[in-house]
């Protein structure tokens, strides 16, 4: 579960995130949507820990600063940043002793298999395109096994291939109670995954839709209907 | 801990074997060992001259070397800009659950690799110049080198980790270090003033009780004093005051509570460090990390031509908007040697004034041989090889704005200089700034070659030098011409003949140089 409330943020004399409450329940797929500036980049950063905030974030009923929370937290950001002289494979070696993952050496080389990058495993960090980055830095978060995963523009630089692996990925993270929160502007690659809906303009949460409140609507007219079409 | 350990352990080992393969590593290794007989013979030059080679002469270096590194360390860690992260840090370590003080301590150890570095130079030189005995050798540099380490690191937590400290209190704690920097400074002159600068007036200045009391930088001074001058009351009640300030930190920094709000401030410099760095390797002088370029408003240009000329009229455009439109660094170069030549210069030569004049000329385009300018980023836009235009077109108009700004500066360097310093006629001035321009010109596109030949084979430092290597031969070339024709010929024929020797390499290398536009193929 996670869980966010009366979330505020500055950059100086700017509120980005003006109060933001919102919860994503276990096993569900939560999307974060809204244009540009909307603060949807800010709330990510705020769950990874990696900016100060007003109000609180929980995961799994812990404040997400504790180290307790961080273990069950795993995060896939906007833009990858590899260690230049780590290999793919000592990437989730890293995780595994940094997090005190369970995963083992054939888990591992399924999760490499699975977004082809078993023959990558010995190239460096600084050696990778920025799909591959993508890739590895997606199998690094789920090498930690985690209970909330959260998913900034994930499928950006992906092949078709993974983009497949990845939303079933999703899904099976989904039914083994595993609570995710997807920030995207690329809706159609979504549509099939997604339980809640929260929508974001100008650093406030305007709205939160459920699939079934929703019903047969589009996503996109939904979306365009909230936010005047400012994508 | 497990993780950082590893991260650090493998990256070392990785980049080990890495560099190993690298022929760059090894001209490295060669100018390091180079540098360490440099160095190796100053210290023996020195040990043989016997002047400030006293206990109190070490002691004054050391005080120099504290209160720089104290007052450096405190401001730059303060604005939490001491410790280099990296975006990977962000991404991979900052999340993860490890103490952000752990994360800290592990940032922390280039730092202190550095500074051990330091300590052994200064153990070599405590035992062999200064003479001290291994025993106050030992102590000064491996014991309280350690208790130093102690101290940064924690005062590292203090600054870094402490979330109550604002960023209001930052600043605030930042420029009261700069006022006792500048009152410190303000003393210094005034007593150096008065009593001339030389080696005992620098002692007796060092020796005043004042600096044994400033709060920790002081302490440790006076902890040195004890170690090398012998016991007196100040420096063991000042050494116990460090000592007690030492745990002080550690035991606060321990005790501190920490929840990693300072990852906001260490990720944004992680990026523009990244930013830096990148920019940095591709030759660019960077001059602050961080600080965003501000641009002056500027009127619209209208594009006379179409097709390559379009990149000459966006270059202007752009200049317009610099604080200091065309002129920059070499600008400042040529003020500040017209200004050494002209005050000092004048008569301390025996040489024509015109072979001093193109002596200079010669070795400001050696020394900016690395300077990388401005147009050098239109090779790394992938517009200029879109644009419809033949490659020789594309060549001249994306480097055109340079040639106007070599002239610039060519009148800037050699007009004062040629008048005021040594009075030369004026035809030799003008074939002077001719000279410097045709070599810039040379500079620029003998950079575009050695890219195109080279490519990526000798990794950036392996290019530098080998680029260094073909504007030395071109110089060289140069120089050797000159002497010949002042040998035989008038000086007139010397400008000449360079004029001539200048236009034509330029002209072949450009040829040469041309081919680099054809393809974006080198693009980095």
């Amino acid at each position: 579960m996670l869980e966010i409330q009366g979330l505020s943020k500055s950059y100086g004399k700017h509120l980005a995130v003006d109060n933001v409450t919102f919860m994503v329940p276990s096993g569900r797929v939560g999307i974060l949507l809204g244009p540009n500036g909307a603060g949807k980049s800010t709330i990510i950063k705020s769950i990874a820990g990696l900016l100060r905030y007003k109000g609180g974030i929980g995961i799994q009923g812990m404040s997400s600063k504790t180290l307790e929370a961080k273990k069950v937290f795993g995060y896939v950001p906007e833009i990858p940043a590899m260690f230049d002289a780590l290999t793919v494979r000592e990437h989730i070696e890293y995780i595994r002793r940094a997090y005190g993952s369970s995963i083992t050496d054939e888990e591992t080389e399924a999760l490499l298999e699975r977004f082809e990058l078993l023959d990558k495993q010995d190239k460096l960090g600084n050696e990778l395109s920025k799909g591959m980055m993508q890739k590895v830095s997606i199998c690094c978060a789920l090498a930690l096994k985690p209970q909330v995963i959260l998913f900034d523009e994930p499928m950006v630089g992906l092949d078709p291939k993974a983009i497949k692996e990845l939303k079933e990925v999703v899904i099976e993270l989904r039914n083994a109670g595993t609570t995710v929160l997807i920030s995207t502007h690329m809706l159609d690659m979504v549509k099939e995954l997604w339980d809640v809906m929260y929508v974001m303009e100008k650093g406030k949460l305007i709205k939160v839709y459920t699939k079934e409140e929703l019903g047969e609507k589009d996503l996109d007219d939904v979306f365009f209907e909230l936010t005047g079409g400012d994508e | 801990m497990k993780g950082l350990w590893f991260v650090a352990k493998t990256s070392f080992i990785n980049n080990v074997k890495r560099a190993l393969k690298k022929p760059a590593t090894y001209l490295i290794l060669c100018i390091i060992v180079l540098y360490a007989f440099i160095f190796g013979g100053l210290f023996i030059g020195w040990k043989e001259t016997g002047i400030f080679t006293s206990d109190k002469a070490l002691v004054t270096i050391l005080t120099i070397w504290v209160l720089f590194i104290f007052f450096s360390n405190f401001v730059t860690y303060a604005k939490k800009k001491g410790i280099i992260f990296r975006p990977s840090h962000a991404h991979f370590i900052f999340t993860a659950p490890v103490s952000p003080k752990a994360v800290l301590i592990m940032g922390a150890m280039k730092n202190y690799a550095l500074g051990s570095l330091f300590a052994i130079v200064f153990l070599i030189v405590e035992l062999y110049v200064f003479e001290i005995g291994f025993l106050k050798a030992f102590l000064l540099s491996i014991v309280v080198q350690a208790v130093e380490t102690v101290f940064e690191a924690s005062l590292i937590i203090f600054l870094y980790a402490n979330e109550k400290i604002t960023p209001k209190m930052t600043t605030l704690m930042c420029r009261a270090i700069y006022v006792l920097l500048l009152g410190t400074v303000a003393v210094g002159v005034f007593y150096f003033q008065k009593n001339g600068v030389n080696p005992e007036a620098i002692i007796n200045f060092i020796d005043y009780p004042v600096i044994q009391m400033i709060p920790v930088a002081g302490w440790n001074i006076a902890l040195y004093r004890l170690i090398v001058l012998g016991p007196s009351t100040l420096n063991v009640i000042c050494g116990m005051l460090y000592f007690a300030s030492v745990a002080f930190m550690l035991f606060t920094a321990l005790r501190m509570k920490c929840t990693g709000e300072y990852y906001e401030d260490a990720a944004k410099f992680a990026d523009d460090y990244a930013e830096f760095y990148k920019r940095s390797k591709s030759g660019e002088m960077v001059f602050s990390i961080g600080q965003k370029k501000k641009f002056k408003k500027a009127g619209k240009v209208v594009y006379k031509g179409t097709g390559a000329k379009a990149i000459f009229y966006r270059q202007l455009q752009e200049y317009k908007k610099e604080r200091f439109f065309i002129f920059g660094g070499m600008t400042l170069t040529a003020v500040i040697v017209n200004v050494v030549a002209i005050k000092f210069l004048k008569n301390a030569y025996s040489a024509p004034p015109e072979v001093v004049m193109l002596g200079l000329i010669a070795y400001i385009t050696f020394l900016a041989t690395g300077y990388a300018g401005k147009w050098e980023k239109e090779l790394k836009s992938h517009y200029l090889y879109l644009i419809p235009d033949k490659p020789f077109k594309k060549l001249w108009y994306a480097t055109v704005m340079e040639h106007v700004r070599s002239l610039a500066d060519g009148v800037i360097l050699c007009v004062p200089m040629g008048m005021f310093a040594w009075r030369m006629p004026f035809l030799y001035i003008i074939m002077s700034i001719i000279i410097y321009t045709l070599l810039q010109a040379n500079k620029l596109y003998m950079r575009v070659l050695a890219e195109s030949l080279i490519g990526n084979t000798l990794g950036t430092t392996g290019r530098q030098f080998v680029y260094m290597l073909f504007q030395a031969a071109i110089l060289g070339m140069g120089i050797a011409i000159a002497v010949i024709a002042g040998i035989f010929l008038d000086m007139i024929w010397v400008f000449a003949i360079l004029i001539i020797y200048c236009i034509l390499s330029v002209i072949l290398i450009m040829l040469l140089a041309t081919a680099r536009f054809e393809l974006m193929e080198q693009l980095n």
